[in-house]
């Protein structure tokens, strides 16, 4: 009997080392670098070769950026571009965890360890107060100094974001601005005009909304986010006009999202649902980041030229969000460090990577650049053009963290009927106010 | 029989004791430290332990590196007896600087030094001030006017004050609603679930017990549910739950269990409903696993002299398999009920705590204090709360299901 | 054969239910593994077989994405954890079982102790202790992997090594066993229902463990299993195609751990030492 349980064990053990020792083979051997694009597990075969590689020596500085890869390859593409740029720096791609709070949390765990693992971060601008006020960023007025740059070439609201205590800790890698995402082969023409322009209101939406629901095979005329999550003070962010219209906002934000020309899941849904909804052409329109446009395509029901980018009612203004790119204070090569940001940021590889990915320049002088112009999707576009025109923040203050997650859980209960209309706009104002923001 | 231990027999526990105090105790004991700071990860003043005042060096010449910074680029717009002044300030700082650039980290001084930092900060204030907001540059625009008293105050920040605050944080849970309603959102969660999922693993475990064909199949398939990781299955389900294209929102819409399709996950209740089901689904193997094994310590003799007595195989259930399995029960009890006390996975992926914080149970709580709002300090007293209210769950769970497994006795 | 009874049908029929419901959303999983993307979000959405399955899901799963490697390093973690596990909780549980010492309860109620704190308490704790011993990124997780599921193995092993008669140990003793033969000549046999019931849970506990793989061991090379799957996603899309058939794809190697032991949880005392 006995025998048995340990023949058992036995086995267990020594398949596992042998497994073991196969895995442990693999990865260490060396691997050639093929500066093709390929899949995120060569990506970080090829990040712990280069960190091997810096130990035993070499000529070349290696530093490792921490970036979640947003599915067009773009980060790799940039970091080619860039080892391929110079030769004195070797830039590797750390995979970030694609999902949000995945990967702040293993940021902000490896950081407050004081790990130098990663040298450069790109971090969503709504981290960069927090990150930056506990000190794990390195300062970077005086590199941009030096190298004789001015800020007042970024965008505003990106630089805004990237400065805490009056230092800027960040640039922006690229800008992310909401817009509306329309069938332009159900909306009739007159009313893409009137949805390009942005000269309407939320209230003309919602009308034209329930105009074309059920048309052209679709089930919904509008879908927007209104999970309990950030996306939630994002699109309340517009409907309120930056919070400067509680009442009102959310009144018509509840009856769009409890009507019939919205899906019943509203309330749960985040932006991979409306994805879904608007490329399986359920919805006529979807408010969505610039990635959006990139899910059409030819296996879909709904192939990209049966939509158009249009622009959110002007007087709601349109969220902006972005991934910013820092240096980790305990990097041991801050000029390579710097040097990489430099050239992701404002450089030739911003140009790269804003074509690869369809991202938009936090660089303002690359907005207009013909050679991204002639190939990107979305800039060329009146209606996004509108857009950009139209961004706005959330709430710039200290701690914002906190009162985002306060106001989700105000404003979602509002709209779950667990609270009235007059409770969360009283104390969606009163949190407002304790956290200190004032309406410029 | 029970026997004295000597040291022998002592050196198998040793290696649980090494695992435990390294791998349990020192992260427990620290993040016990933690609560009773204020500390945050969104402020340099706050993300260490400081008992007493503390000087942050690197932090100091940072500032003053600015400071003159500022100063140089708005030197220019300035009458040229105030341009000497900035001259004199700027010495001043370099002077500063250098006396303090030894101090790397944030570490003790004297207070001594600590007044001398005070002084320098408060007369450099006032000097910078002074020229700043006169009444003769009203009109000119300076570069820094915005962020100049910005990184003043950043420069006093540089003496970091004592950030234990005792049990304040403790304070604070206790008036703390969201606190509260957390922890009935998680009870309710835990006597659910826990509940079906005991009553249908024993049905499980009874089923698994037979010896008919094909019961390795069976068993087999029983436990697919925990096979698969939780973060993958909390995904299929709220993939299966979606109002548009999730297959058991539909079935069940056909049914008329739900009024419409997308009514699983829209109310509290509802969401608290759709995400037990999943749990139990997903949980009642395990429960059936340790149940089946509590079964084979039951002497089938004892079910053979029961028949013969007459009993029917209800009544020697209640006779004989219950009171025997107690110990087993009360393992299994109490473990699935530690375990959905704790539940996180699941809840984050269903509804992130929605509908308007109908379903935020205390782990997801905490999760959010600690990484979205990276206040480490209060979530960890979050964490201690909810320790102490599983401890009280499992001194009562030892009480009622009795102490044989604590008692040195043997069967 | 005896007439069957309608109590006998009645289990049948809960037999049969159970298993339907147990087994639907894994069949979900798999049949939704064989549609493509436009099909999961489509009219063909309700379908079970899509007019246009296809493969694609499990070749980029396997080719692009590296799910094998995933299970590799799952496995060789769940094993590893299972092996100490098991041999580390059978030994203290034996001890504490059959001795007397002093704070033995306490020894106990502090087992359990450290299983009620949430792990991801545990987390910036065991990282900064990774870190600083150049631990990330290794094998070395498998030791705070240990250390989740060692309090309920100890505790259900300590349930089964009580019911071993003692008297079998005396006599054990009588023929001059030591205390580890006696452990695994006489009580491991008897308890192995329970030992194996233990094994499974922790097989399983660490192979479905996300939270510190995650943080522990982020390079895509070392991702285990559940991060692995849970990263098939964008920034604001989820690949459902393909995360339903590495779901498929991984609860094969689970199945077959457990299809291999479940023999041994319901043969213990049934044919064991006891009666003889």
């Amino acid at each position: 009997m006995r025998k048995k349980y340990l023949a058992a064990l036995l086995v267990l053990t020594m398949g596992t080392t042998v497994i073991a020792g196969c895995g442990a083979k693999k990865t260490d051997s060396p691997k050639a670098d093929g500066k093709t694009s390929e899949g995120a597990a060569t990506e970080t075969e090829k990040a712990s070769d280069s960190k091997e590689g810096e130990t035993s020596g070499g000529s070349k500085v290696h530093i490792t950026w921490y970036g979640a890869d947003n599915g067009s390859g773009a980060h790799q593409a940039l970091v080619d571009a860039f080892n391929a740029s110079q030769d004195e720096i070797e830039v590797a791609l750390y995979a970030a965890p694609q999902k949000s709070d995945d990967n702040k949390q293993q940021l902000l765990t490896s950081l407050s360890a004081g790990s130098d693992e990663y040298d450069v971060i790109a971090m969503d601008c709504c981290w960069v107060a927090d990150i930056a006020s506990s000190g794990y960023l390195e300062p970077i007025d005086e590199y941009m100094m030096d190298a004789g740059m001015n800020v007042a070439d970024f965008n505003p609201g990106a630089i805004q974001a990237n400065t805490n205590n009056a230092k800027l800790y960040a640039l922006p890698l690229y800008m992310d601005v909401a817009s509306l995402c329309v069938r332009k082969d159900i909306v009739s023409e007159e009313d893409l005009k009137v949805l390009v322009s942005g000269d309407y209101e939320y209230k003309d939406l919602m009308e034209m909304a329930a105009k074309y629901a059920g048309e052209g095979g679709t089930k919904y005329g509008l879908a927007v986010q209104a999970n309990q999550y950030e996306g939630l003070i994002c699109n309340t962010n517009e409907w309120t006009s930056n919070f400067t219209n509680l009442e009102e906002g959310f009144a018509n934000f509840k009856e769009a999202i409890t009507a019939d020309y919205t899906s019943d899941k509203q309330l749960s849904m985040v932006e991979s649902d409306g994805v879904d909804l608007i490329t399986s052409g359920q919805s006529v329109m979807y408010r969505g980041w610039s990635s959006t446009y990139g899910n059409f395509n030819d296996e879909t029901a709904v192939s990209p030229d049966q939509v158009t980018a249009a622009c959110l009612p002007k007087k709601g203004g349109s969220t902006f969000g972005g991934w910013e790119m820092g240096i980790n204070i305990n990097c041991k090569e801050k000029e390579a460090a710097w040097k990489f940001i430099q050239y992701a940021t404002s450089g030739e590889g911003n140009i790269v990577f804003c074509k690869t990915g369809n991202g938009i320049p936090g660089y303002t002088p690359h907005v207009e650049s013909p050679e991204l112009l002639e190939s990107h999707k979305l800039l060329p576009l009146e209606g996004f053009k509108n857009s950009l025109k139209i961004a706005i923040s959330r709430p710039a203050v200290a701690k914002y963290n906190e009162l985002s997650d306060s106001m989700q859980v105000a404003i979602h209960s509002y709209l779950s009927d667990k609270s009235s209309l007059e409770d969360a706009v009283s104390e969606v104002q009163n949190l407002l106010d304790e956290y200190g923001f004032t309406v410029k | 029989m029970v026997k004295r231990m000597t040291f022998k027999q002592f050196v198998f526990i040793l290696p649980l004791l090494l695992f435990i105090c390294v791998f349990s105790f020192y992260p427990i004991v620290t993040s016990f430290m933690y609560s009773l700071f204020d500390y945050r990860n969104n402020d340099q003043s706050y993300n260490s332990f400081y008992i007493s005042e503390q000087f942050n060096g690197s932090l100091f010449q940072e500032d003053c590196k600015y400071i003159n910074y500022f100063l140089s680029s708005d030197i220019t717009l300035v009458e040229e007896a105030d341009q000497k002044e900035i001259a004199a300030i700027q010495e001043e700082i370099n002077v500063m600087m250098e006396q303090y650039a030894y101090i790397t980290d944030t570490v003790k001084i004297s207070d001594s030094q600590i007044a001398e930092l005070r002084e320098f900060g408060s007369n450099i204030r006032e000097r910078i001030m002074a020229i700043y907001n006169s009444d003769k540059y009203a009109d000119v625009a300076f570069y820094n006017a915005e962020k100049m008293p910005v990184i003043l105050d950043n420069l006093d920040s540089t003496i970091v004050s004592s950030n234990f605050i005792g049990l304040r944080n403790y304070i604070a849970l206790v008036k703390d609603v969201r606190f509260w309603k957390d922890l009935g959102h998680t009870i309710v969660f835990t006597v659910i679930s826990v509940s079906f999922e005991f009553v249908l693993g024993f049905c499980l475990a009874l089923i698994m017990n037979q010896s008919i064909k094909g019961i390795g199949m069976i068993r087999t398939l029983g436990l697919i549910p925990w096979a698969i990781p939780t973060v993958v299955s909390a995904m299929m389900w709220k993939y299966m739950y979606d109002g548009d294209f999730g297959v058991i929102a539909f079935l069940f819409h056909k049914i008329g269990f739900i009024n419409k399709q997308a009514a699983m996950l829209m109310t509290p209740d509802g969401a608290m409903a759709s995400a037990i089901m999943a749990d139990i689904w997903k949980t009642t193997p395990y429960m059936a696993l340790l149940l089946v094994a509590g079964l084979q310590v039951i002497d089938t003799g004892l079910y053979e002299a029961a028949s013969i007595d007459g009993s029917g195989k209800i009544s020697s259930f209640f006779r004989i398999t219950l009171p025997l399995m107690k110990p087993s029960i009360m393992v299994a009890l109490l473990f699935r009920t530690l375990d959905s006390f704790r539940v996180f996975d699941l809840l984050t992926v269903l509804t992130g705590g929605g509908p308007g914080n109908g379903t935020e149970t205390l782990s997801i709580y905490s999760n959010k204090l600690i990484f979205s709002q990276s206040n480490y300090g209060y979530g960890s007293a979050v964490v201690i709360g909810m320790f102490v209210c599983v401890a009280i769950i499992a001194f009562i769970y030892i009480k009622v299901l009795g102490a044989d497994i604590i008692s040195s006795k043997t069967s | 054969m005896r007439k069957r009874t309608a109590f006998d049908w009645a289990c049948l029929g809960f037999i049969i239910l159970f298993l339907c419901i147990t087994v639907f959303p894994f069949v979900w999983i798999v049949i939704t593994s064989f549609k493509t993307d436009a099909d999961i979000h489509g009219a063909a959405t309700y379908a079970i077989i899509s007019s246009n399955a296809t493969l694609e899901n499990y070749i980029s799963v396997i080719v692009e994405k590296g799910i094998l490697t995933a299970i590799k390093n799952s496995f060789i973690n769940a094993a590893l954890t299972t092996v100490y596990v098991t041999i580390t909780a059978s030994m203290s549980a034996y001890m504490i079982a059959r001795y007397k010492f002093k704070g033995r309860s306490i020894l106990i109620i502090i087992i359990l102790g450290v299983s009620m704190f949430p792990q991801m308490i545990l987390i910036g704790p065991i990282f900064n202790m990774f870190y600083k011993l150049g631990w990330l990124n290794s094998y070395m997780i498998t030791l705070p992997y240990g250390c989740i599921t060692l309090p309920s193995a100890v505790w259900i092993m300590i349930t089964h090594f009580k019911q071993v008669p003692a008297s079998l140990e005396e006599a054990a003793k009588m023929d001059g066993c030591t205390p580890w033969q006696t452990l695994w000549q006489i009580v491991f046999p008897i308890a192995a229902p329970g030992i194996f019931a233990s094994a499974i849970l922790t097989f399983i506990s660490a192979w479905n463990e996300y939270l510190l793989s995650l943080t522990l061991n982020s390079e895509t090379a070392w991702m285990s299993v559940p991060v692995r799957i849970a990263n098939l996603r964008d920034e604001y899309t989820i690949y459902w195609g393909q995360i339903t058939a590495a779901a498929a794809i991984v609860t094969i190697p689970t199945l077959i751990i457990v299809l291999l032991f479940q023999k041994q949880i319901v043969s213990g005392i049934a044919n064991g030492g006891v009666k003889e």
